[in-house]
This record gives structure tokens, C-alpha cells and sequence, in this order.
């Protein structure tokens, strides 16, 4: 039997605002770009938005603090902050939501000052060395040293190559030649990566992802509503989470990350066959 | 009749015994009454079965590198340092520094002790290349 939420809601609005430096704005200046953007690809007035859906790391009530800055009024919010895979979880909030009948039409939103504003200040930014009681006393450079443990430990257990980590950076740039947002645009090979200078082994700068300043937004409404409005809907098919830890010793298995449980369930949700 | 403003976890808590036992060269980790598990960090709540029948005890202090980076600075920004994960021979992992060797010397299996150092005036659990 198909899952309730399979095909249940559908995107029909999406915002994007320039990535990279965007110096002098605060993440909701950036993300109110965003917001307007997906708004107006939609058809729809902010006053129509019932459920919304966000998170960020600058605001401690971070929930309300953006309904208030946008002018919203909600009868759902779901400000969960589980670090980068939170707007996957906002997707899946939404979606149930949704097929509840919670609201009707959700938005999700979000907005970043990383690169041209790290440690926060007015309006804040995203700190990338939040405090951890039982980490952040041996002062790791996070998140990148928790990563390249990761990868060490991947190296040592699979035999994983240096050569074969750069080729991710390798890849992601490929794709970003073929992508006119993107930042970072010119050729980049395996020798590049190698020879850059090392930031926390085994990663190099070049191996290291790019802070990028940005916002994007989503706008969802129900199966039914969906095919009313202007853009093709996207329909949600399957969604999947997981959560099980947040400081990298912690990590069950440094080498199987919790997407292992979420990608199968977003699979089966949506009926469709891993190869 | 149990006076029910009486918490069933001991004051001070196992975060401050924890912080406590670092002060006075202690290196604490907890074990669990009902399955037996070590548990690091300190914690109110067994991870493993949810018993808070927890006991604090002094680690033995002999562990394994599971795994091992080496964070870069200029010599002007304090040099490098080795950021490391110790699985303790009781079984939990804590991130540390493994020091008394160079950072990059330090590899996935070696054999550590653990000994109460400080990072800037604070208390911390670190190891060093085990002896023998």
C-alpha cells in the first residue's frame, strides 16, 4: 500500500537569491529575497502562507523571530534545527502538515551570511564552532575536522586514496561548471586539490566546501490544489529522516552516516527500487 | 513517603562530577547498574538502555585511536595540533588531543593513555603514546 504521504504535496513555487558574498545584509534580508522570489513564482501573497517552515543558527527563538521579521501569521511553524539536513526535515513537516490539513500552504525558508559575516553579530550568522560541552574545549576546526576524521578513519578501514576524496571536489566542480549560479566555475583537477595547502588531514582547502552567503524558498500545497497554480508542480514522493548524534565522537560508525536509515525510507516511501 | 521535590539523580549531577574530578587530576567516565554499559560523556540518562541507575568511576585510562586529523595553523597562530577520537578499553569514544608525539605521527590503532592536561587553563582529558 502506498505511504499517506506519497505524492500528498507538491512544490508549486521556488526562490533563489545570488550566492556567494553578499556583505552588509543579515540572513533575513537574504532569506526576505528568497521568500519574495518563491512567493511570486507561486502566484501567491504572503498573507496566504499558513504553515512556515525554517531554521537558522543566529536567533535563539529563531522560530518566531522570523514569522515576526516577515509579517507572517502562521497556524504551523517548525524552526527544528539539526544542523544541514534541517530543511529536509522542514520538507517532511511540511508534507505532513500539509496532509493533515495542519495548513495549506507551507513555506520554507532560508537565508545565510556564513561567508561575509561567520561569527554572527547583529542579526547573525551562522557560527560554524558552535559550543559542544565535551568538544569544543580541544578546539577542533569544525565542521572540517570532524570530517576529515571521518575520512580518515575511511581510509584506514576501506582503503580509501587522498586521490579518491579530491575527485568529490573534482566532481562537484564539473557540476558547478554547468551551473550559472554557481561561484567557483574554473577547471579543477585531482593535482590541484592535492597540492593545496592542508587544512586538517587528509583535507586540503580545495577539498573543503565552499561558505556561501544565500537563500532559497519553497513553497508546498496539497496534491489537489497543486495543479491550479502557474508552475508544473514538483510532487513530494518520498522523504526519509534520520538523527543520531551531533558531536562527530558520538558518531556510532564514522564511515555510515544516518542518511544509510533515511535514504531507504525515502525510497520505499516513494515505491521506487534501489539499484 | 518519598518527598516528591526529591530528585532521583544524586547532586551534584554527573556533569559536575565530571568537571570535579578533572580538577583534581581524576579522568571520570560512568558505567550503567542495569546493562553494564561504560558511558562517556557524562550523562543522567544510560544511552544505551535508559537506566539512570548510573555509578561514576575512574577510567583505566588505556584506549585506541580510532581515528586522527591534524588541525594546521601558522606558527604565529599557536602551530599544529592533533584533534584525534580515543575508543577507551571500556568501550565509549571521546574526542581528545594526542600529544608527546608529533601530530601527524599519531595513526588509526595506536595503543594511548589518557592524563589530565590543560587547553588554556582548562582541565581536559588528553592522551599519549601508551608505554611498553
Amino acid at each position: 500500500m502506498a505511504h499517506d504521504l506519497r505524492g500528498a504535496a507538491a512544490v508549486v513555487g521556488v526562490g533563489l537569491t545570488p550566492f556567494g558574498n553578499l556583505p552588509g545584509k543579515t540572513p533575513f534580508e537574504v532569506t526576505a529575497e528568497a521568500i519574495h522570489n518563491a512567493l511570486a513564482d507561486a502566484g501567491l501573497k504572503k498573507d496566504q502562507v499558513d504553515g512556515f517552515f525554517t531554521s537558522g543558527m543566529g536567533h535563539v527563538f529563531h522560530g518566531l523571530q522570523a514569522v515576526e521579521y516577515f509579517g507572517l501569521n502562521p497556524k504551523v511553524v517548525d524552526s527544528t534545527n539539526i544542523g544541514g539536513s534541517s530543511f529536509v526535515n522542514c520538507l517532511q513537516s511540511a508534507a505532513m502538515a500539509i496532509k493533515t490539513g495542519a495548513c495549506e500552504v507551507a513555506l520554507i525558508a532560508y537565508g545565510s551570511t556564513a561567508r561575509s559575516n561567520p561569527r554572527g553579530g547583529p542579526g547573525g550568522g551562522s557560527g560554524p564552532n558552535a559550543y559542544n560541552p565535551h568538544e569544543s574545549e580541544y578546539k577542533p576546526r569544525n565542521p572540517v575536522v570532524s570530517y576529515a576524521l571521518a575520512a580518515a578513519r575511511h581510509m584506514h578501514e576501506y582503503g580509501t586514496t587522498r586521490e579518491h576524496l579530491a575527485e568529490v571536489a573534482v566532481a562537484a566542480r564539473r557540476w558547478a561548471q554547468k551551473n550559472p549560479r554557481a561561484e567557483m566555475r574554473d577547471p579543477l583537477s585531482v593535482e590541484d586539490v592535492l597540492n593545496s595547502r592542508m587544512i586538517c588531514d587528509p583535507f586540503t582547502k580545495l577539498d573543503c566546501c565552499l561558505v556561501s552567503d544565500g537563500g532559497a524558498a519553497a513553497i508546498l500545497v496539497s496534491a489537489e490544489r497543486a495543479k491550479d497554480f502557474p508552475a508544473k508542480p514538483v510532487y513530494l514522493l518520498g522523504v526519509g529522516s534520520a538523527i543520531t548524534h551531533e558531536q562527530i565522537a558520538q558518531m556510532p560508525d564514522l564511515t555510515v552516516t544516518a542518511a544509510a536509515q533515511s535514504g531507504p525510507r525515502a525510497f520505499e516511501m516513494a515505491g521506487v527500487g534501489r539499484c | 513517603m518519598a518527598n516528591l521535590n526529591d530528585s532521583l539523580i544524586a547532586d551534584p549531577g554527573p556533569e559536575a562530577v565530571f568537571r570535579d574530578g578533572l580538577t583534581s587530576g581524576k579522568f571520570i567516565i560512568q558505567k550503567c547498574g542495569d546493562c553494564d554499559s561504560h558511558i562517556f560523556y557524562p550523562r543522567a540518562m544510560c544511552p544505551e538502555c535508559g537506566s539512570i541507575k548510573l555509578t561514576s568511576l575512574e577510567a583505566s585510562g588505556q584506549g585506541t585511536v580510532y581515528s586522527t586529523s591534524v588541525v594546521r595553523n601558522r606558527p604565529e597562530q599557536g602551530g599544529n595540533f592533533n584533534i584525534a577520537i580515543v575508543e577507551l578499553a571500556e568501550g565509549p569514544r571521546l574526542m581528545t588531543r594526542v600529544q608527546d608525539i608529533e601530530p601527524d605521527q599519531v595513526q588509526i590503532g595506536m595503543a594511548v593513555e589518557a592524563f589530565i592536561g590543560a587547553i588554556d587553563d582548562t582541565p581536559v582529558v588528553l592522551f599519549r603514546p601508551a608505554e611498553g
